[in-house]
């Protein structure tokens, strides 16, 4: 565990340049992960309320 | 380098080395937040002017358009409406502040910062006016009539103000160009408002010299503020993401109609300690004066002051009439959204004497006390 | 032997403050009791709650209220046919629905006016040509647009419900000119419009029993919609910010100590 720290350390939070990189890319996987958690509970809230749980309804009629 | 350079050794002074008293308590917070509430204003507002039209038959639609069709234009919208709000909220505590720790014994700091009040409460006015909802017609209408009490020349002058014969299209084209300037100039005077603060050192809670209990402002004070901020911009979206319309009336989604006056014209919260004042006095100028004076009396308070010790710490008298001035405060807000009928009329005039007798008893119960205690 | 004083004091004045404010409160609920408009109750709307959207079923059944009834005299010109794509309707149905009204266009190269269907980017139709037209259409009331009127009457959706379902027979002293109708909701109690819902006033194409509480309820939430299209995003990031909000909260707090580590005792 601890040489896992050391190396993570080492390798990506010592340099500037690395630590800065690796904050870009966690954004990045941050961003995408939180957006979907929060719309999975929103949605999971308001199951049946929203367009996409009556569209079905509705779109076969478009073919 | 950050002490040599000539434009960094500025900010390095100012937010780096500076000393700062490490007993201030989280009342001196509400400066920095006023710089992030001035910052955020400055910016939304430069992204809703983008969209904005100046002419009395563009306004609404425009701001509609802006709310409906541009991306986040709601969110940008509602951020600088209950931003305003943020930042007279801020304001009132930073004032609060001064007055129970006596910080407006450094004169310089104190005048500017009651302007920067007054120029605060205009921006504010004027920006209320461009929605160009029925409040935003009525409100201007009613405040600019005040003016019209000014013997001889108020109604030259209300005409001068509208730039025409009834608050129209020059009226809202001016209104936005003052209120798109004016916050540049209240930057000027906070940056002002700094430069003088740091001549003296910041006040604290014992209200005595603190040289020998000092640190650098970073990381200490950076930290403290950066955590106020966090804490502030939180409160501020979870206001406009809850219930952006909360704090406002609901007369100004309906566009303006000069044919058509609302029930009830009543100001922001904000304003409503001063709009209660101006409806106690039964003489329309004698109003207009008491309302001017709501707030110009802030500019006595250092003049008045008489104190010992720098802190209404130490003064249980001025504590409470302090905390009293304070419920009044909050009484006369409360009054000043009431219309004019039997009870309110005759409250809000006993407030209105409680809220400026606070100034004379102020300095009188110090001087008392002092004698007492000496 | 301070703090005790001091204690007693502090809770005098909390006591009183309590007592202040408790005063003020039941002085603002007694004169509320007294005035002469009725206030709407708060209804339990499926979108009230901090993370609710709105029932996009209800705002499918309200387009179909607003489209039957409220449109004949009722404008909605801040809403466009596109507006409702993938929210009420597919983008096919919002063609079809757009193109049924006709809409004045050109001029084409010859310079003169001519009618085309309408499409996904005109706004809704309004039902009369200038204010003087539907003043005069309506015995002098104008019927307001209801674009924003959710957000520009006091009590938002609660009113407008409870304005729609809330006619009965003026009580007795109350003499209505002729066109007026009484209703205890609208301020002044006088209303212009003829209470519009009945039951089976019309048919949903869902099949939903359309009592007249059950079609008020339906085009409060479709006129809620059209007051803020944007009201599932703003739930969507109250849900990110209240998360968020805290955790940031959380870390600058536990940095802030941990500078401030040699200072604190």
């Amino acid at each position: 565990m601890a040489g896992f720290v050391t190396s993570i350390y080492n390798s990506v939070f010592r340099k500037t340049s690395t630590f800065v990189l690796a904050g870009a890319v966690g954004v990045f996987f941050f961003e995408r992960a939180f957006d979907m958690l929060t719309d999975g509970i929103f949605e999971h809230i308001n199951e049946g309320k929203l367009w996409k749980d009556i569209k079905h309804k509705y779109e076969e009629n478009d073919k | 380098m950050r002490k040599n350079n000539p434009v960094l050794s500025i900010m390095n002074h100012a937010l780096i080395d500076m000393p700062a008293p490490l007993n201030i308590s989280s009342w001196w917070n509400f400066g920095s937040l006023l710089g992030i509430c001035l910052l955020t204003q400055i910016i939304t507002g430069l992204f809703l002017a983008m969209h904005f039209s100046g002419h009395v038959i563009l306004a609404f639609d425009n701001l509609v358009y802006m709310c409906r069709d541009v991306n986040n234009g709601w969110l940008l919208r509602t951020l600088h409406a209950n931003g305003a709000s943020m930042f007279f909220i801020c304001i009132y505590l930073h004032m609060g502040r001064s007055l129970y720790f006596n910080s407006f014994v450094m004169h310089n700091t104190w005048m500017i910062g009651v302007t920067i009040l007054l120029l605060s409460m205009a921006t504010a006015f004027l920006g209320y006016v461009l929605p160009w909802g029925q409040m935003s017609l009525w409100g201007a209408s009613v405040i600019t009539n005040l003016l019209s009490t000014i013997p001889y020349v108020g109604a030259a002058l209300v005409q001068w103000l509208w730039g025409g014969f009834a608050v129209d299209t020059p009226t809202l084209t001016r209104f936005f160009s003052l209120h798109f300037i004016l916050p540049f100039i209240i930057l000027a005077l906070v940056i002002i408002h700094i430069l003088f603060l740091h001549q003296t050192g910041s006040n604290n809670p014992l209200g005595i010299k603190s040289n020998s209990l000092k640190s650098a402002f970073h990381p200490y004070f950076t930290m403290k503020d950066l955590l106020g901020m966090v804490i502030m911009v939180f409160l501020l979206f979870f206001l406009v993401l809850w219930d952006p319309n909360k704090l406002g009336d609901p007369e100004n989604f309906n566009p303006a109609n000069p044919l058509n006056s609302p029930p009830h014209i009543q100001p922001e919260w904000y304003y409503l300690f001063a709009y209660a004042i101006l409806r106690s006095i039964p003489n329309k100028l004698g109003g207009v004066l008491a309302l001017a004076a709501s707030v110009m009396v802030f500019y006595t308070l250092p003049l008045l002051f008489s104190k010992q010790i720098q802190s209404s710490q130490f003064y249980p008298l001025n504590k409470c009439i302090l905390w009293t001035f304070l419920s009044v405060v909050l009484l006369l807000t409360w009054i000043g959204a009431k219309p004019v009928e039997a009870p309110y009329i005759v409250t809000g005039q006993v407030l209105t004497l409680m809220y400026f007798s606070y100034f004379m008893l102020e300095p009188w119960l110090a001087k008392k006390w002092d004698l007492l205690t000496s | 032997m301070a703090t005790g004083a001091r204690k007693l004091v502090l809770r005098t004045l909390g006591i009183l403050g309590a007592g202040g404010v408790g005063l003020a409160f039941s002085l603002e609920q007694s004169l509320k009791a007294s005035e002469l408009e009725l206030h709407p109750p708060k209804f339990g709307w499926s979108h009230s709650g901090l993370f609710s959207s709105l029932d996009h079923s209800a705002i499918r059944r309200g387009y179909e209220v607003y489209k039957n009834v409220c449109a004949a005299c009722h404008s909605l010109k801040y809403v466009h046919y596109r507006d409702l794509v993938n929210v009420s309707h597919t983008e096919a149905e919002a063609k079809a629905e757009a193109a049924e009204i006709m809409v004045t266009d050109g001029p084409d190269e010859e310079g003169n006016m001519f009618q085309r269907p309408g499409r996904l980017s005109d706004s809704f139709p309004s039902p009369y040509p200038n204010e003087e037209a539907a003043r005069y259409a309506n015995s002098g009331a104008l019927p307001p647009d209801l674009s924003l009127i959710t957000l520009a009457r006091h009590g938002g959706e609660d009113y407008v419900f409870a304005l729609l379902t809330g006619y009965c027979d003026p009580p007795a002293g109350i003499n209505l000119r002729d066109g007026l109708y009484y209703n205890p909701y609208f301020p002044g109690g006088a209303i212009g419009m003829a209470q519009a819902l009945y039951n089976e006033t019309i048919e949903y194409s869902d099949g939903t029993p359309a009592y007249a509480s059950q079609l008020a309820k339906d085009v409060c939430v479709f006129l809620v919609w059209c007051s803020e299209l944007h009201y599932d995003d703003r739930k969507r990031f109250l849900i990110k910010t209240l998360l968020l909000g805290p955790a940031i909260t959380a870390l600058v707090f536990y940095y802030y100590r941990f500078k401030w580590n040699s200072i604190f005792h």
